[in-house]
């Protein structure tokens, strides 16, 4: 009989905790809409935001800046404190536990070049020299010229040796991603009986 | 204050719950006392420290 | 509760009653039906541990030599990283524990092993959906969470194994010939409650945005309160009390210990997403939670350490003690970082570095895979009847691996403290947190390549002992090492 007892107790210590730090903070966001709400993805920013996936982009970059006055994400520019509602259309979600390299969330809104994303996923160390960040060869493509409406990479002729170097589809919409990443707008936060709008 | 007024409380029923769940009878005596010697027997008896292997008789084994 | 079913062919005494032979008779004959089973759980984990060592020690160099094996995709960190995690949680440390496990259920329950063929199955399973999970995330498909990369497939076929193994151990318990039952056995029974559970609702999808971070966080660190730290817990109650000789200082203490440690460990999730977008109420239960953790973690350590410091002798003298000492006050130290490590002061500066990582490690190698070890040496004796041939090997293992975890430990601990400085001082460019850990990282690595060493050592001595190889010996690797000839 005791077996059975102590079955339950361990079962309910379990459930507990789901309930109190999953279930019950699920059923309130999820009555959280915003109403100038993230925008949702296009059609290529989710195939980039796979390609971020599969590349295990998430195991460096964190996509959360913290509030004022905790860490010095404020000071750095990197963006209003993000809100729940902020990421509604996000699955998986890519908040992150390193910053190995910066915060992404508003990347955007700091680099707001495609030219520049481009060079960085070439080769990180040809902008920032001591950049512990990979490179991405694999999106890329050496051809002889380019085809319409793709730009080359404007690299020193010593590494493409006449070639010219340009974006894949999965590299375009890997920095179609990226340039979508800007929060920096204010969310109008809506709940049942009041509004509130995000710092 | 508000983290270490929770912890308080919570540890404090916590603890009301175990306190209870032992005056009660859910654990018996005998389990409280003897229960550290159950995974000794008359073979390995306490006081006799077991990392022998059981091929302690010395027969290789094959 | 005590059981009179008899699936055994001799007739079983209760063991109170009965003499030393036979005691000794009925031990020797369930360490022998259990001996397959254990062995193969363990064959595998021994696998994976060399595999995720290799997969660690390139990831950890790549910070300092980003361009190292750089052109390839299915070698790049983003993919290495997850691919190490997967393979030591999953693979090397929840294979090593059920193998254990299995041996354990013997001894606790006294009783044969129920159901071996489920067990057969679930190492197939478990290491296929290992094999297809690990291909998967280097082609490119992971789930995107962290703890959570391995594709559905093989997330259901390492679910299909563990139940496989928890309905032989509970056919097992439900059979046992003991009246009693231990403190380890608790820990381990809450464990194959918990993990199904838990694994499916994670891999369920359920949720989205936030909602399912929190149920992410939940999940990895719930990894650790179900599965990790009660097999480990379970080890050392049992390991230390029984090599020693003595039992554990005080069982009311286990008690206590056990029902705080379900009830508080199971809330601590969100205390990886402090200062994140989830609701303040709910990260600061999960801190709370946290503090609450010195509960049953020191009756835990008065436990386990009082008993060994009474008998150090002993735990210099016993390689299982050495490790399974070892790993027990790495839990302590662990367990009481983590509980000041989840306030917001200390989140403010290590949230997002390297401080965490080290933490992680010091807790699944330092206190988990050392008592798995000191596990394994115990029973591969006793269920291959071979004594560990080279006493030598033993040290080597033991200094590499310790001195590694404390090498890796101190290097990303201090590293990522100085990172998270330099992250929250806006006055610094960024790039000064990245490069304040370079020499760090340095260091880091060395201690993972000698960790890496100590467990290919190991390995070499458990292949070496299930083909029984080696110099014969009769007397165990304790008095090898010690080299007293008269010592028991």
């Amino acid at each position: 009989m005791r077996v059975y007892v102590f079955i339950l107790g361990v079962l309910a210590t379990f459930l507990l905790g789901w309930i109190g730090i999953v279930g019950i903070p699920a059923a309130m966001l999820g009555r959280v809409a915003g109403e100038q709400e993230a925008k949702r993805y296009t059609a290529e920013q989710l195939h980039g935001r796979s390609i971020y996936i599969r590349e295990g982009c998430m195991y460096c970059h964190s996509q959360q800046p913290r509030a004022q006055g905790f860490g010095g994400d404020q000071q750095r520019l990197w963006g209003r404190a993000s809100v729940p509602a902020d990421y509604v259309y996000d699955r998986p979600h890519l908040l992150g536990t390193m910053r190995t390299g910066p915060d992404l969330f508003n990347i955007a809104a700091r680099q707001p070049s495609q030219v520049w994303h481009s060079l960085h996923l070439f080769n990180p160390r040809l902008i920032t020299p001591g950049s512990v960040m990979p490179r991405y060869p694999w999106l890329f493509a050496a051809k002889f010229s380019p085809a319409p409406g793709e730009t080359p990479l404007n690299l020193p002729d010593s590494l493409v040796r006449g070639n010219v170097v340009v974006l894949t589809d999965e590299g375009n919409d890997l920095v179609a991603y990226l340039l979508s990443l800007d929060h920096t707008t204010p969310i109008l936060m809506r709940r049942n009986d009041s509004t509130r709008t995000s710092q | 204050m508000l983290i270490v007024g929770m912890g308080v409380v919570g540890g404090s029923l916590a603890l009301a719950a175990f306190l209870w769940a032992v005056r009660n009878g859910q654990f018996s005596a005998e389990d409280l006392h003897e229960g550290g010697s159950a995974i000794f027997d008359s073979s390995d008896p306490p006081d006799t420290p077991t990392n022998q292997a059981s091929a302690r008789h010395g027969k290789r084994v094959r | 509760m005590g059981s009179v079913s008899d699936n055994f062919t001799t007739p079983i005494q209760p063991h109170h009653s009965s003499g030393a032979e036979h005691d000794e008779q009925i031990r020797i004959l369930i360490d022998e039906s259990v001996a397959a089973p254990t062995v193969a759980y363990l064959a595998g984990a021994m696998v994976w541990l060399v595999v995720g060592s290799l997969f660690g020690a390139l990831a950890s160099l790549k910070f300092n030599l980003p361009d190292l094996l750089s052109s390839q995709a299915i070698l790049t960190f983003g993919r290495i990283r997850p691919a190490h995690l997967n393979t030591v949680v999953y693979g090397w440390v929840s294979l090593a524990g059920a193998g254990v496990t299995v041996w354990l259920m013997g001894r606790l329950c006294r009783a044969p092993i129920q159901w071996t063929g489920l067990l057969y199955a679930s190492v197939v399973v478990w290491n296929l959906g290992l094999l297809l999970g690990t291909g998967l995330i280097l082609a490119g498909f992971s789930g995107g969470m962290e703890w959570l990369e391995f594709p559905l497939p093989a997330a259901l076929l390492i679910a299909t194994g563990f139940v496989l193994f928890a309905v032989s151990m509970f056919r097992t318990f439900m059979l046992r010939k003991v009246d009693h039952i231990y403190v380890s056995l608790w820990y381990i029974l809450a464990a194959l409650v918990w993990f199904p559970p838990l694994y499916i609702i994670a891999n369920a999808g359920l949720y989205q945005g936030v909602s399912e971070a929190a149920m992410n966080w939940w999940f990895a660190h719930n990894l650790l309160t179900v599965w990790v730290t009660p097999i480990g817990l379970a080890c050392a109650y049992y390991f230390i009390p029984k090599v020693i000789g003595r039992p554990i200082y005080s069982y009311y203490l286990g008690l206590l210990g056990f029902w705080t440690f379900a009830l508080f460990y199971n809330w601590n999730g969100l205390h990886h997403l402090v200062g994140g977008p989830i609701p303040t109420w709910a990260v600061s239960l999960s801190i709370v939670a946290s503090l609450l953790m010195f509960i049953p973690v020191i009756t835990v350590a008065i436990n386990h350490h009082l008993t060994a410091f009474r008998h150090l002798r002993m735990v210099k003298q016993s390689p299982t003690l050495r490790f399974v000492v070892f790993g027990a006050m790495c839990y302590t130290f662990v367990s009481v970082q983590g509980s000041l490590e989840a306030t917001r002061t200390m989140q403010e500066v290590v949230h997002f570095t390297h401080y965490t990582v080290a933490h992680a490690h010091l807790g699944v190698y330092a206190f988990a895979s050392m008592v798995l070890f000191g596990a394994v040496y115990y029973l591969m004796p006793r269920v291959m009847r071979w004594e560990w041939p080279y006493p030598g090997a033993i040290k080597v293992h033991f200094w590499t691996t310790s001195a590694g975890i404390a090498l890796y430990f101190l290097a990303g601990t201090a590293g990522g403290w100085l990172q998270g400085e330099a992250m929250i001082d806006a006055t610094q460019p960024f790039m000064n947190s990245v490069s304040v850990t370079l020499p760090y990282l340095w260091a880091r690595s060395a201690g993972g390549i000698l960790m890496t060493i100590g467990n290919v050592v190991f390995v070499w001595q458990f292949a070496v002992m299930v083909r029984r190889a080696g110099p014969l010996r009769f007397t165990s690797a304790w008095s090898r090492i010690t080299s007293h000839e008269d010592t028991p």
